[in-house]
């Protein structure tokens, strides 16, 4: 594991990624990564023109991300609260 | 499951909606409520993790439970402290509880070590002696957001990251480099606290002693039974071998949060399954023989139902609201905790009065079983119903009619969504609404799409 870095990650298609607070800081840092080695990532904060703005940021180093910004994921969680498979059709909507 | 959201030390104590002290209350406990309600998600993902974030911060931590919210005596730093000891306790014990129960979880920590966030500057602000020397250190000491992140990238995603292990930077006191495995201080393992013993559940029980509810959905306080145990909905189903009723058994087998299905019928449903029990029963007038096998239940799903086409109107009435109140009345009296959910179909006419038979027949059947003595009754109005799975319908020309219908349904589905819903829509939608109740006693389409 010595310094081990981003470099390290395993290609992470077909993986979901629920991330709190990632609209700025750690959370953002680690979203960004995620989504860039292929994950479905959820970002969740109380700030939506920053949930926003950090969408943008992601998808503009990572034109093909997939990615959704939910205000808070108890929203997503109620819509379809049994089904992994149901995050990503939901974050597709949410995204546009 | 990132468990990332933090506020640090915030200079005037402040609460949470539910009252909770805002540090403990965002780090931790909002993390604690969501990991319980997506559990059962997770488990049926491929190898799932839950990243807890703790700190540095937890070092000196300590779980004030004489004064946990921080009303006798606020501290920012304190407050902070424990907040952070608790989600490392949290990840350390969702470990064991994931070991000892078999939920096939990976239950990490990570820390950043000291990065250069806005986390500072959205707590003490740019005017707190942990700014200034922040400030001062910062060249030497810390590293970029990037670079803090990596621990917890490494806890999420690395083949090499252990269960119930904790990781941060590998340089001088963990405050920069690499990841590589963190310091748990001794207090972080204290199983009086984080919760081996019946004593104890500790750290956990937290949320408990708030005793405080979500808006909607279950409370805080329901919630341990979920990481204590395996969760017990025991569910009766009626019309297990009906299309919709297939489909409802199929959710009901697959979901975690249903301990057992008794699947009472005249025909047995052909499936295996260790959730499954099944009785034969051929006169629905009279449950007396087997009385004593209905009780125990938390929820019955009445899928039971014919089609009133060629049916004279007492006939169906018979079959429709005779059968069921018949069984509804049972099962009131012998489990009065019991949701019951029946289904129906829409354009049921609760007035009992309109010009269509079916109709009006339905409607004097939900209206019955919502005043029989159940802890709650839902009736569940789908439109038009999409077999999925496989799931065929017995009615012969029902089926004929699906199975010319089904692309015309997918393409409904697509320009009118609230009209379709799915058999395993609305299965799931069952298992939901028993757990967690629903604000109206009648669900239309769109409500259990929605759901």
């Amino acid at each position: 594991m010595t310094d081990w870095s981003a470099a390290d990650i395993p290609p992470l298609n077909g993986r979901t990624a629920v991330i709190t607070g990632a609209t700025g800081g750690l959370g953002y840092e680690t979203a960004l990564t995620l989504a860039g080695a292929g994950a479905e990532v959820v970002v969740t904060g109380r700030n939506e023109a920053k949930g926003r703005q950090a969408l943008q940021n992601i998808r503009n180093q990572f034109p093909n991300a997939k990615i959704a910004y939910e205000i808070s994921i108890w929203q997503s969680y109620r819509r379809s609260p049994t089904s992994p498979r149901a995050l990503p059709p939901r974050m597709a909507r949410s995204i546009s | 499951l990132i468990n990332n959201a933090g506020v640090m030390s915030l200079p005037v104590r402040q609460a949470t909606e539910d009252g909770f002290e805002m540090q403990l209350g965002t780090n931790y406990l909002g993390h604690y409520a969501l990991t319980a309600h997506l559990l059962a998600l997770l488990r049926r993902g491929h190898q799932p993790r839950v990243v807890n974030l703790s700190s540095l911060a937890h070092r000196s931590g300590k779980i004030d439970f004489d004064d946990l919210h921080g009303l006798r005596s606020y501290s920012p730093w304190k407050a902070y402290t424990q907040s952070k000891l608790a989600m490392l306790m949290f990840a350390l014990e969702l470990q064991r509880r994931s070991d000892a129960a078999g939920w096939g979880l990976m239950s990490n920590a990570a820390h950043p070590g000291f990065a250069r966030t806005d986390l500072i500057a959205n707590g003490p602000g740019a005017s707190g002696l942990l700014w200034h020397v922040s400030r001062l250190l910062q060249p030497y000491v810390s590293h970029s957001a990037a670079e803090g992140a990596l621990p917890t990238l490494f806890a999420a995603v690395s083949p090499e990251a252990k269960a119930g292990g904790y990781y941060g930077p590998n340089g001088f006191y963990e405050m920069k480099g690499p990841p590589a495995p963190a310091k748990i201080m001794p207090q972080a393992k204290d199983p009086a606290v984080a919760g081996g013993g019946p004593a104890a559940l500790g750290c956990l029980r937290h949320a408990d002693r708030c005793n405080v509810r979500f808006r909607r959905g279950r409370g805080l306080n329901a919630q341990p039974t979920e990481f204590a145990t395996e969760p017990a909905m025991k569910v009766i189903l009626f019309g297990a071998t009906g299309m919709v009723g297939q489909g409802v058994l199929r959710e009901c087998l697959l979901d975690p949060g249903v301990e057992s299905v008794l699947a009472v019928g005249r025909s047995p449903t052909g499936q295996r399954n260790p959730k499954l029990h099944e009785i034969q029963h051929r006169d629905f007038m009279d449950f007396s023989a087997i009385e004593s096998e209905l009780a125990g239940f938390d929820a019955c799903f009445f899928c039971l139902g014919v089609s009133s086409v060629g049916m004279d109107e007492e006939r169906y009435r018979h079959l429709t609201h005779d059968i069921t109140l018949a069984a509804a009345t049972v099962l009131a009296k012998r489990n009065p905790g019991m949701v019951f959910i029946y289904v129906t179909g829409r354009g049921t006419d609760c007035t009992e009065q309109g010009r269509q038979m079916w109709a009006r027949v339905k409607g004097k059947t939900e209206n019955d079983l919502l005043k029989l003595p159940f802890k709650a009754a839902y009736m569940f109005r789908p439109a038009a119903i999409q077999p999925l799975h496989g799931i065929r319908s017995k009615t012969a020309w029902y089926q004929a009619v699906y199975v010319v219908a089904a692309p015309v349904l997918t393409l409904l589905k697509r320009i009118a969504p609230a009209y379709v819903t799915t058999t395993e829509q609305v299965g799931r939608a069952m298992i939901t609404v028993a757990r967690d109740g629903y604000p109206r006693p009648v669900l239309e389409s769109e409500d259990i799409n929605l759901v």
